[in-house]
């Protein structure tokens, strides 16, 4: 409360108050016992003019009584109230009761206040009143001198007296209070100005006497009683913190001022516009900067959170709202901040990134969000872009790899056709001459197959498709796969390819085998093809060892045409060859090199190339395996490729549109003596499938009218009520990992791909076919 | 024909409430007399007696019923008179108390009662009543005393001095007679001595305040009675004195055999009060209140001062008046 809000009392009003009451109070106490003392005092005199009376009339009033003197004995009654100031004096005559009843028997005086004596009228109730309210009364029996009872004779005592008695004590008492308490104030105020007021008065002189911030010039001199002394001592200590405190916020005030042009200068180099949203008015405050942020003059925009809403993206605003609500919910640590989308005064829209922070109460109840908006649009609008351009790689990505997808599928197909024929003749009785062109058309078939898959195998990495299934394998028994593969070639081109591996690296170590074994080929094949004398020689050394894990350095070198420097940072780039004489030379897709860093990466390792080599290339790359903890699983021998004649009476079906496949596949069955229906298309195999129980499906899964796959979802769903489950195997030109995947969707057991493998198929067919 | 029927319907109406209310004065003519009743001291004092026969006889005049209390100078019957007199439920009461102290008492009691009193004589100490009735005991005595100095200027004893038997002087009336008388006795230069009060009003009191007076001075001239029932007492005391040639005698009040003693000269004169009269004028004051009319508070009726000259002028008035001889 305001001290200016109602006039103060004076001290010395209250002082004097306090002593006009107690005085008050005591003298009404005094005055009350004075009182009953005077009434105890009144008592006894009444008593004793009473008994002097008593014994008066008792004396006289015998005869007069007996005499039937009633008005004589009147005067003499009269006389003595007259006298003595009774109230009242009856005198109840038993003679003239006898004669005129009780009425006229009673007979005396009443003194009303005021009034003279009057006659007593026993009927009378304002008498009758008067004297019940005696102060006292005194009765006598008047008898004869022969002791007969004449009469009895009643003095009322008036209160009177009593009544002027209290009215003296009152006036005596309120004057006593008066002068008491004229002296107590007098002689109170009196001191306390000499011994209180006097120090006090210099004090509020002293705390006037002020500078221009408003504090006491000088320290209050320490004198007077204790109390003046330590209030004047506890003054200085005050005037003393006030002075540091309003050091303190002088340069707090700098402190903030200086801050806020810092805070000022920020906002406005960083173009943010401040907002104060006070939770309690609901008055929202926005900042110059914010308003013109939208378009909007200053002062425009209304001061409430209405306004932020309204002017929020209708497809932002359920979560911008729900955001400040969940942040508001209670309190938090990090700041807020959201990114929504504002309509400008123009019409359009801004991006804006909104960061806050809120203050609680101790409930947790937020009192205040303060934060800044930052107009992000550009930066959204570049991501946009940015996203609408990486959309349009992607399509094109995804348009490249469905391209070389389709294009893997379309070669594949006839290679399958190609190779599936080289095969089925190799299988035949052929001399020297026809084998060896079998062999070159087998080793060129694999070769453009390689191409194929390097070229899929990077469309797959480069979306990031490609896996690596981790598996147990020996690396020797890779290096000596890989080198196998291109040491015919390496003959014929009387090269030296020979392989070294460390034997203190483990037989056996965790990794993918089929990814190190193609990365491995191409490093191997550019080697032999880039060599045109000498040889290549791979080795494998150890790196070091921690724990399970051993490090591998797997190096090709060769003593080829080798790798300009100026030419080594493109050598792991797509597309990219040493030169472009060298691609019409050597041939290639200029993807190998790209491809197995690729491939290395993906398992984890490094590959790089030394710049040791005189003359030549090496390639080294780098991997770290772990030794597998589990049983080895040990690979069957590889059995040469020779057709196997199966003794199964089971029929199978095949599903195949290309004619050349299926003349490739109703070849190999035939010599494996198997029986079988050919399907063109996938809604004859559907048809057939229903008439006839196969023991297994080879199913094409690009096939018009239907697709291998919805036939088989068909076949498989036809099934389902004859509570039969033909497996399926696809023999396919699709080699991605989604198709797979489908394949697995749809309950084909076994993917082969094309062009097929005839040994594989043979083991295939055999594990479905060959009953026990 | 309907006009004559109402008219004579309102006819018969007023006829029935004219008899109605005339029932009531019809009643009231059938009533009993009204009583009166008249308290006095004592009848067998021939004033009071013949007071009282002036009551009756004018009450009866008048149609009242009248009853006589003699309280025979008893405060309690006088009282016991009054109780009874409220018993019969009197009118009005005429009173002539045994003294004017009883009267107060008298009245107050009376006043409760709502009866209306006259005062006959003797007045009261207090009280409130309807009329008092005194005779001028004031005029009486100084006419008395007036005869008297005379007579006895005409036989040249204006030296002497003159004796005086007093009634109570807390009596009003017998201050009065003193009064008057020494007023006479100023007036003519002649010196009273001994004013001698009685108190039983017996012969041997008067024979004894006579011869007191008599003996303690002896150039005693005159003696005056201030009441008429004792005067042989003090004739006996002048005879036994052997003083009857010396010393004359007058009275207040009266007896029958007064106008013979006066004429005879054994009493030079005697003022007489007119008791009859008093009582008949008593009744008429109340039947005066009773008819309505205001009464006179204070009626004073002339004392006759009967002397040897006007004697034979005032016997008539003495006879009726004072003697109550009435046919």
């Amino acid at each position: 409360m305001n001290l200016t809000d109602k006039p103060r009392l004076s001290i010395y009003v209250i002082l004097a108050a306090v002593i006009v009451v107690t005085v008050s109070v005591l003298m009404a106490a005094f005055g009350w016992f004075s009182f009953r003392a005077s009434e105890g005092q009144l008592l006894e005199h009444h008593k004793k003019q009473g008994n002097l009376s008593l014994r008066m009339l008792e004396g006289n009033l015998p005869q007069l009584i007996a005499s039937y003197a009633v008005n004589d004995y009147l005067l003499l009654l009269k006389a003595e109230a007259e006298a003595r100031g009774y109230l009242g004096l009856v005198l109840e005559d038993y003679q003239m009761e006898k004669i005129f009843g009780p009425e006229a028997a009673k007979n005396g005086f009443v003194h009303r206040q005021g009034n003279e004596l009057e006659a007593y009228t026993p009927k009378s109730t304002e008498q009758a009143g008067l004297l019940k309210n005696a102060f006292f009364q005194q009765e006598l029996t008047i008898y004869t001198g022969a002791g007969h009872p004449l009469g009895r004779l009643t003095i009322y005592h008036s209160d009177r007296e009593l009544q002027l008695e209290k009215t003296g004590v009152i006036k005596r008492v309120l004057l006593e209070i008066l002068a008491e308490s004229v002296f107590l104030i007098l002689t109170l105020f009196l001191s306390i100005r000499y011994l209180l007021f006097r120090h006090v008065f210099q004090i509020i002189y002293g705390i006037n006497n002020t500078d221009e911030d408003g504090l006491p010039k000088h320290q209050l001199t320490l004198r007077g009683p204790q109390e003046v002394y330590l209030l004047a001592q506890s003054i200085n200590g005050m005037t003393q913190a006030a002075r540091r405190y309003q050091k303190e916020v002088i340069n707090t005030q700098e402190s903030l001022r200086q801050e806020k042009e810092r805070f000022q200068l920020a906002i406005d180099g960083t173009l943010d516009g401040l907002w104060d949203w006070d939770l309690v008015t609901g008055r929202v405050f926005h900042s110059p900067r914010f308003e013109r942020m939208l378009g909007y003059e200053i002062g425009e925009l209304p001061d409430t959170i209405a306004c932020w809403r309204e002017l929020l993206h209708p497809e932002d605003r359920e979560q911008a709202e729900a955001k400040v609500q969940d942040y508001l919910a209670a309190p938090k640590e990090s700041p807020y901040e959201h990114v929504f989308r504002m309509r400008r005064k123009s019409g359009g829209w801004s991006w804006i990134n909104g960061r806050g922070k809120a203050v609680f109460d101790a409930a947790g109840k937020p009192l205040r969000f303060v934060g800044f908006n930052t107009d992000v649009t550009n930066h959204y609008r570049l991501i946009e872009e940015h996203q609408q351009a990486r959309l349009a790689a992607e399509q094109a990505s995804e348009a490249k790899s469905r391209f070389l997808s389709m294009m893997s599928h379309e070669l594949r197909t006839p290679m399958n056709g190609v190779l599936g024929m080289a095969q089925l003749l190799q299988m035949s009785d052929l001399d020297e001459d026809q084998k060896m062109s079998v062999e070159v058309i087998l080793s060129s078939g694999s070769s453009l197959v390689k191409i194929l898959s390097s070229i899929l195998d990077f469309a797959k990495l480069e979306a990031n498709k490609q896996t690596a299934i981790l598996a147990p394998f020996s690396i020797r028994q890779v290096i000596d796969e890989v080198v196998s593969l291109f040491m015919g070639e390496a003959r014929y081109r009387r090269l030296t390819l020979d392989y070294r591996v460390d034997p203190e690296i483990a037989d056996w170590l965790v990794g993918d085998e089929e990814l190190l074994k193609r990365a491995m080929i191409n490093l191997v094949g550019n080697a032999v093809k880039y060599t045109e004398e000498g040889g290549v020689q791979v080795s494998v050394s150890l790196l070091g060892e921690h724990g399970l894990t051993q490090g591998l350095k797997i190096s090709v070198v060769d003593t080829g045409i080798g790798i300009a420097p100026q030419k080594r940072e493109l050598v792991f780039e797509p597309f990219q060859q040493v030169d472009s004489s060298s691609q019409r030379k050597y041939g290639g897709t200029g993807l190998g090199l790209a491809l197995t860093k690729e491939i290395i990466e993906l398992l984890q390792g490094k590959i790089y190339l030394e710049d040791k080599a005189e003359r030549g290339s090496c390639f080294s790359v780098e991997l770290w395996l772990e030794r597998p903890t589990g049983e080895i699983p040990v690979s069957e021998p590889i059995s040469p490729l020779k057709a196997r004649v199966l003794h199964s009476q089971k029929k199978l079906l095949v599903a195949e549109d290309d004619p050349v496949n299926q003349a490739v596949i109703q070849r190999l069955l035939s010599q494996m003596n198997l029986q079988f229906d050919l399907a063109f298309n996938g809604e004859e195999a559907v048809r057939k499938s229903e008439r006839t129980q196969y023991a297994l499906i080879l199913m094409d899964l690009i096939m018009p009218e239907l697709n291998g796959f919805d036939a088989c979802k068909q076949i498989k769903q036809s099934e389902l009520s004859q509570n039969r489950d033909t497996p399926v195997i696809a023999l396919t030109a699709l080699t991605s990992e989604t198709d797979r995947e489908r394949c697995q969707q749809v309950g084909i057991q076994k993917v082969l791909t094309k062009p097929l493998n005839f040994n594989e198929l043979q083991d295939v067919l055999s594990g479905y076919l060959v009953e026990g | 024909m309907n006009r004559g029927w109402n008219f004579l319907g309102l006819w018969l109406f007023g006829l029935m409430l004219w008899g109605a209310a005339s029932v009531p004065v019809a009643l009231a003519e059938t009533k009993e007399p009204k009583r009166l009743a008249y308290l006095v001291s004592d009848l067998r004092i021939p004033f009071w007696s013949i007071m009282a026969k002036g009551v009756r006889q004018k009450g009866l005049e008048l149609g009242y019923q009248v009853s006589l209390y003699s309280a025979d100078n008893s405060r309690r019957k006088e009282l016991e008179n009054l109780a009874q007199a409220f018993k019969e439920s009197v009118d009005g009461l005429i009173v002539s108390p045994t003294n004017s102290s009883a009267c107060a008492t008298i009245l107050t009691l009376a006043q409760r009662e709502g009866i209306p009193v006259v005062i006959a004589d003797i007045g009261t100490d207090k009280g409130e009543y309807l009329s008092y009735i005194s005779s001028d005991n004031q005029g009486g005595a100084y006419a008395i005393g007036k005869a008297l100095a005379a007579e006895l200027l005409d036989r040249g004893w204006g030296k002497g001095e003159v004796g005086v038997i007093a009634i109570p002087q807390k009596r009003a009336n017998g201050q009065a007679r003193t009064v008057g008388f020494l007023k006479a006795m100023e007036e003519s230069q002649i010196t009273t001595v001994g004013i001698s009060q009685q108190v039983d009003f017996s012969y041997e009191e008067t024979y004894r305040f006579s011869k007191e007076l008599i003996q303690t001075h002896p150039d005693l001239r005159a003696l005056w009675l201030q009441g008429s029932n004792r005067y042989q007492a003090a004739l006996d005391a002048i005879r036994d004195a052997g003083k009857q040639e010396e010393i004359l005698l007058v009275t207040f009040d009266a007896e029958p055999e007064f106008l013979d003693l006066i004429r005879k000269g054994v009493l030079v004169g005697a003022a007489m009060q007119q008791p009859f009269h008093m009582g008949e004028e008593a009744v008429r004051v109340l039947d005066t209140h009773f008819s309505g009319k205001p009464v006179q508070r204070h009626l004073q009726l002339p004392i006759l001062a009967v002397f040897q000259d006007n004697l034979d002028q005032l016997t008539p008035l003495v006879r009726r008046n004072t003697l109550g001889l009435v046919p």
